[in-house]
């Protein structure tokens, strides 16, 4: 057996981060900062590319410029303005993330679910947002089925529907496919992919060309990760 | 399973021989127990034996660790240093759950089939990192589960609240570690009274009881009253297997019994008399 395992351990702790580009143009994914981006769309599929650069501490057009050739490669799939992991969610779906993906929809989501009953009031006080903007989050919420409306007296109060869940359950298959199909193309670009780990919401592989290897996390659980955090 | 030398005089036969290879065992104990010198006796004795060494400290640092050990008279530390035999990594204040989650899996990819021996010291920060249970089960199984993969595992972890250790901090790892050790430390008297209790371990016949023990300088934790010389008698299971041969009962039954006491000792029976087992045994099968 060789030596060096403290050594090695200790540098994989001290590792900051895991961004590092790899060496020639091969594949999209080669370049660090686009890998954040594809990653970050797998987490919020069709996510604002302000919110894209603001949480990446990248400026909105390097955000858009990598959106961009994520595209064009086939890695990201667009429908209208907003673009989406190809394969990792339902296509038809595309509306339902970007409506997620608009200010306080996934905060006033994340409440109803922790506390099922919430009342307007508390629902609009806990989002900061005046009654009148709450109410008319809630409706969309409603139009795409994923919150419920009661009387209560003179209170209305928010109900989460299982369509999230169902939607969850029926997406696993596709998430599979997503995983596996990804690590094929990297093998087909050259970078010899390794599958390190495949738990239920994520995939991690390492990949790269020649002793230069880098690590990617990918989410692949959108139906809970674009909204599940947000409260 | 193979069994490695633990380096605590008088741990090895209450282990029934050892530490499993490429088992994960915790040590519990409140400040002062004895933690990180039985873990520096644990590291050190993989060392003569040419293995490697890791020493991950989540807390303490580095210098005084080493500090302590050079103080115990165990001056070798230093140079198994310099020849990075054995290697300190300072985690303190990093977000180790993350490493476990990223950079472990890819760690473990390389060095599957070492031999090291790794003590994590304390895991309690770990453990501190995620709040919710079920994740924390889910972080410390897979950080066990891989770490075993490179060598033999060795992690401290603090005792918190109850004593019967039965505080959530400790069942998780407690639950699912291969080995635990429990250090307990009576210090209300005038004369404090260590004790050592193996809680548990898997695939091992361990000593059930507690044993006092202390600490010395140059030799660390000294178990005392433990005869590991003395070689097993099996005068209860070969009188049970003289017993079985007068009664009747099915053939199956009798061949899988007399099978079973292969290999039995009379310390596994403790104290359970031939006769006694008999009549239950007879019981179970009649009418059968």
């Amino acid at each position: 057996m060789p030596r060096g395992l403290g050594r090695a351990l200790q540098k994989a702790v001290a590792r900051e981060g895991l961004d590092e580009d790899l060496e020639g143009q091969g594949s999209s994914l080669s370049n660090a900062r686009r890998r954040q981006v594809f990653r970050y769309l797998c987490l919020r599929p069709c996510a604002r590319i302000s919110d894209v650069g603001r949480d990446l501490s990248m400026s909105q057009a390097t955000a858009r410029w990598h959106t961009w050739d994520l595209l064009e490669h086939g890695f990201l799939q667009a429908d209208g303005p907003r673009m989406f992991p190809s394969g990792l969610i339902d296509p038809d779906d595309a509306g339902l993330f970007a409506m997620l993906a608009s200010a306080g929809r996934a905060t006033l989501l994340a409440a109803t679910s922790e506390s099922p009953g919430i009342s307007f009031q508390e629902l609009s006080e806990r989002a900061h947002l005046t009654r009148q903007s709450a109410s008319k989050i809630v409706s969309e919420l409603m139009q795409f089925g994923l919150v419920s409306v009661s009387e209560d007296g003179r209170y209305r109060r928010a109900y989460p529907t299982a369509l999230l869940a169902r939607k969850r359950e029926a997406n696993q298959s596709r998430a599979d496919a997503f995983a596996e199909g990804l690590v094929r193309r990297l093998g087909e670009e050259g970078l010899s992919p390794e599958l390190l780990r495949r738990s239920e919401g994520t995939l991690l592989i390492r990949f790269g060309t020649g002793p230069r290897r880098v690590l990617l996390e990918v989410p692949l659980d959108p139906y809970a990760t674009a909204w599940m955090r947000a409260a | 399973m193979r069994k490695i030398r633990s380096g605590v005089y008088g741990l090895n036969p209450l282990l029934d021989g050892g530490v499993n290879e490429n088992s994960t065992t915790v040590v519990i104990g409140r400040s002062g127990a004895g933690k990180t010198t039985l873990a520096t006796q644990f590291i050190r004795r993989g060392l003569q034996e040419g293995q490697e060494g890791v020493f991950v400290s989540l807390d303490e640092n580095k210098e005084q660790i080493i500090r302590e050990a050079v103080e115990m008279g165990w001056t070798d530390i230093l140079e198994y240093l310099d020849d990075e035999l054995l290697v300190f990594i300072d985690a303190s204040g990093r977000e180790f759950s993350n490493f476990i989650r990223k950079e472990l899996p890819a760690f473990v990819a390389d060095w599957k089939g070492s031999t090291a021996r790794i003590v994590v010291d304390p895991l309690t920060p770990v453990l501190w990192s995620v709040k919710d249970p079920y994740e924390q089960r889910d972080l410390i199984g897979y950080m066990f589960k891989e770490t075993r993969k490179v060598g033999t595992v060795l992690c401290t972890l603090e005792e918190h609240g109850p004593a019967d250790l039965t505080g959530p901090e400790t069942v998780i790892p407690m639950y699912l570690a291969d080995c635990v050790v429990h250090l307990k430390l009576n210090s209300s008297d005038a004369d404090p009274a260590r004790l050592l209790k193996i809680v548990k371990c898997r695939n091992s016949r361990h000593s059930p009881g507690s044993h006092p023990f202390q600490i010395i300088r140059g030799l660390g934790i000294v178990i005392q009253g433990v005869d590991g010389g003395r070689p097993a008698t099996i005068k209860t299971p070969s009188q049970l297997r003289q017993l079985l041969l007068t009664r009747s009962m099915p053939k199956n039954v009798r061949d899988s019994l007399e099978k079973s006491l292969d290999g039995l000792t009379d310390a596994d029976f403790r104290g359970l008399k031939p006769e006694e087992i008999l009549d239950l045994i007879l019981q179970e099968y009649q009418g059968a």
